[in-house]
């Protein structure tokens, strides 16, 4: 609890949520920021399937302290492939789908590599679509128009450019997806 | 040899690295006779851990014997590890038993650091996730399109002056899935290529050649590569053009 008298009670909450998105594109960058607040400039192809945890506490409208623990879960690329993928898909909360905004490709038909597989099986999951590599304007390969138009599609909650390099939007995206998924407001992140 | 015996996993297991402690164990020897003892597995791991810290050998995650192939992972305090063939991928193990470690931990962590005794009962449920890891597929592939893919690897060997002498389709990680007239050696080899591409980002092909072959891995999709085995005594180049002309064969028969 904080010294807020006016505050009520304390509620904890276990969230599993899902970064999923093609090689390269900066998933593993984006939890290694969030959870450490590190960024690491050389890339390393992640191996199968690993997971983060990390508590998200804020005073909700109702003077309500909310305690997330997020299982932030890093989907190796690769991961989409597996004939056993329901095994960590499943009884997930929450979902980035990632992309990269200097490779046009990784936007491309992410509804059907990624969004359609979490639906099967966490067909409950609210999910934001992340444009990562902010940082890199010179080399953007999408217009915002371009961008709307797969987020109209996939009919996700929000879209969030991001930065794993200088961290920009980094904790605004796992805030977001924490108090959408939970459906309360944050009057204060602690 | 059936490809099947290239996959071979032996045994599975989780143990305490502080106490020894096993909690969990999975054999996949048909033959009790064949099944490693835990406790020497156990045992042996242990040693090899308190070897690797003393030598420096901090992320030591494989060790090679002339039949068998340990590799093991360390996460929040367990150690995860595998007995298998030395055919099998490296990198398909460790990708495995990441993702066996992430579910086992999902699931189990609390009750784990809450247990007096190791009350092994408790973990009989994670077998069937665990025969589901070890026994899917790194990459899946439907049957109809295994069919189709083999008929160009075959066309390719066949096909005279190019000296593609076997052909074979592994996905990034080195899970085999499909293979033709491949020799048992250089397969290992192509294998243990893959942990080049790991460290490569947008790889389009790789081509390692020696006096015994011209070994190109191509990119097929992501998370697929075409491997093909070619005799020095005819062009590298002709291979290689041929080969991408079977990538663009094969690309239209797999979704990306």
């Amino acid at each position: 609890m904080t010294g807020d008298s006016s505050l009520v009670k304390e509620l904890k909450h276990v969230l599993k949520i899902l970064l999923l998105g093609d090689g390269a594109v900066g998933k593993t960058s984006l939890i290694l920021r969030f959870i450490e607040n590190k960024f690491q400039s050389d890339y390393q192809m992640s191996l199968g399937v690993n997971f983060l945890t990390k508590t998200v506490k804020f005073i909700d409208k109702q003077n309500v302290q909310r305690n997330a623990s997020l299982q932030v879960w890093d989907i190796a690329g690769q991961a989409r492939h597996v004939s056993y993928s329901h095994l960590y898909l499943r009884g997930a909360s929450g979902a980035f789908f990632v992309f990269d905004l200097t490779r046009r490709e990784t936007l491309l038909q992410m509804q059907e590599r990624w969004q359609a597989q979490v639906l099967r099986v966490s067909p409950q999951c609210l999910s934001i679509l992340i444009g990562n590599k902010a940082d890199l304007k010179k080399e953007r390969a999408l217009t915002r128009t371009q961008t709307k138009r797969v987020q109209d599609a996939m009919h996700v909650i929000d879209y969030i450019e991001t930065s794993a390099k200088t961290g920009q939007n980094v904790n605004e995206a796992f805030q977001t997806i924490t108090t959408k998924t939970l459906n309360v407001t944050a009057k204060k992140f602690l | 040899m059936s490809l099947d015996k290239f996959k071979t996993i032996k045994a599975f297991f989780i143990f305490q690295k502080e106490t020894g402690n096993t909690l969990f164990t999975r054999s996949y020897e048909t033959q009790d006779t064949t099944t490693p003892d835990a406790h020497l597995v156990v045992a042996f791991l242990t040693a090899m851990f308190s070897f690797a810290k003393s030598s420096s050998l901090s992320d030591l995650r494989v060790v090679d014997m002339t039949d068998l192939r340990f590799s093991f992972i360390e996460r929040d305090g367990l150690v995860f590890a595998i007995i298998a063939s030395p055919l099998v991928s490296p990198l398909d193990l460790q990708f495995k038993l990441t993702t066996i470690a992430s579910l086992f931990l999902a699931e189990y962590r609390i009750k784990v650091e809450e247990m007096q005794l190791i009350d092994t009962e408790v973990f009989e449920s994670f077998k069937s996730h665990v025969d589901e890891v070890f026994l899917g597929e790194t990459r899946e592939m439907l049957t109809s399109s295994k069919n189709a893919a083999l008929f160009y690897l075959k066309k390719l060997v066949q096909q005279k002056n190019i000296g593609a002498r076997g052909a074979m389709i592994v996905s990034f990680t080195g899970d085999i899935l499909l293979e033709y007239h491949m020799d048992q050696k250089r397969m290992a080899g192509a294998i243990r290529l893959l942990n080049v591409s790991t460290y490569m980002r947008n790889l389009r092909y790789l081509v390692v050649s020696s006096e015994a072959t011209n070994l190109v891995a191509y990119k097929i999709s992501e998370g697929l590569l075409l491997y093909v085995d070619g005799d020095p005594a005819s062009g590298l180049e002709t291979l290689v053009v041929n080969v991408s002309e079977t990538v663009k064969k094969v690309k239209e028969i797999v979704p990306h």
